[in-house]
């Protein structure tokens, strides 16, 4: 059966919609500063005091390991975070060989990117760099290239992450078929993805 | 900041650019990342400023990849042709709709959406779009003339 032309283009992108977990890592881009829609904001207060409620027992009852479950949660998804930048490859928005220049563009950034002792300049070439988000927060995405191997990889770089408390030990997973690495450097959070 | 029903809006109208869920997915990403760090003091109109960041950043993704998107949009602000036959009376299957809009252009589609999505006016679309009102009754009137090619030719199946 037909229709007129403007009914079916309106069917066909209204039922276009965004999965459950794009829509959550969009809104995680954003932060905190998420408008409420009036849905939202009318029940707010409910879910305040649940929250309160439940916050409460957590609190009470929890064991002493929940800083630990905590922390390797964040650490999860932030491993899971910059793998799936990396596999999107998004693309870079500088093409410089110069790291110096990748910061000079990076220039909105709360904070200050470093040379990483785990990169040295002999052994590794900057390819460019690129705005991302680390659990909402914005950071830096720096493509660079192993010298000897040829192998590219994305190199992160954020402000460590509220409630994330760092140690000095480096993580280093498997995940979706690509290695990433993370770790705490000069009061930064830095993670590798191969 | 934009709540679940924009965000719905806008990944649609980046699926009309892209005609894919992947690659509308990737542009809305990079345009609310960078409408998060851009001055907003001076914005008055957020959605059609975020309109733009994500037009933009289409063009600047697909500059490198495929030429010949630019060329079409450059193409836009060439030949006024007035009296354009409305898209109004065209009827087509629904089953068809999704090959139809694969063989269109990513500024045909775009004017696709404005028209039946958001139900814009060709004032409308020329304020948020920043292009003369003129040029679009062009493009309306081009993209008849090619709608009417896939539809009255039945090509539509052939793919």
């Amino acid at each position: 059966m037909k229709v007129t032309l403007k009914k079916a283009v309106q069917k066909h992108y209204t039922e276009t919609q965004l999965s459950t977990e794009k829509m959550a890592l969009l809104k995680q881009i954003q932060g905190t500063n998420k408008v409420s829609t009036p849905k939202e904001r009318f029940l707010s207060p409910k879910i305040w005091k649940s929250m309160v409620a439940v916050a409460a027992m957590f609190i009470l009852f929890l064991p002493l390991g929940l800083g630990l479950l905590n922390k390797n949660s964040i650490q999860n998804e932030i491993l899971s975070e910059v793998v799936y930048n990396h596999t999107r490859d998004m693309g870079l928005e500088i093409q410089t060989a110069s790291f110096d220049s990748v910061k000079k563009y990076l220039s909105k950034l709360d904070f200050q990117l470093i040379n990483s002792s785990f990169l040295p300049e002999d052994e590794w070439t900057v390819l460019g760099g690129r705005y991302c988000s680390i659990q909402g927060k914005l950071a830096a995405l720096i493509q660079v290239q192993n010298k000897e191997s040829g192998v590219i990889c994305s190199f992160y770089q954020s402000k460590i992450p509220e409630g994330f408390d760092p140690d000095s030990q480096m993580v280093e997973k498997f995940l979706d078929g690509v290695n990433v690495k993370l770790w705490f450097e000069k009061g930064l959070l830095l993670a590798i993805v191969v | 900041m934009f709540a679940e029903a924009d965000l719905s809006r806008y990944f649609r109208y980046a699926v009309s650019l892209t005609e894919n869920e992947d690659d509308a997915f990737d542009l809305l990403q990079q345009s609310v990342e960078k409408y998060l760090r851009s001055d907003l003091s001076d914005v008055k109109k957020p959605t059609s400023y975020f309109y733009r960041i994500v037009r933009n950043q289409f063009i600047d993704n697909y500059r490198q990849k495929n030429s010949r998107v630019m060329e079409e949009y450059d193409d836009f602000n060439t030949v006024v042709e007035m009296n354009p036959r409305t898209l109004e009376d065209i009827y087509i299957d629904q089953d068809e709709i999704t090959i139809l809009l694969e063989k269109l252009n990513p500024p045909d589609r775009e004017l696709l959406y404005f028209w039946a999505v958001e139900e814009y006016t060709i004032d409308e679309i020329s304020k948020l779009l920043n292009t003369p009102r003129g040029t679009l009754v062009s493009r309306i009137h081009r993209l008849r003339k090619k709608l009417d090619t896939h539809l009255d030719q039945g090509n539509l199946r052939a793919g």
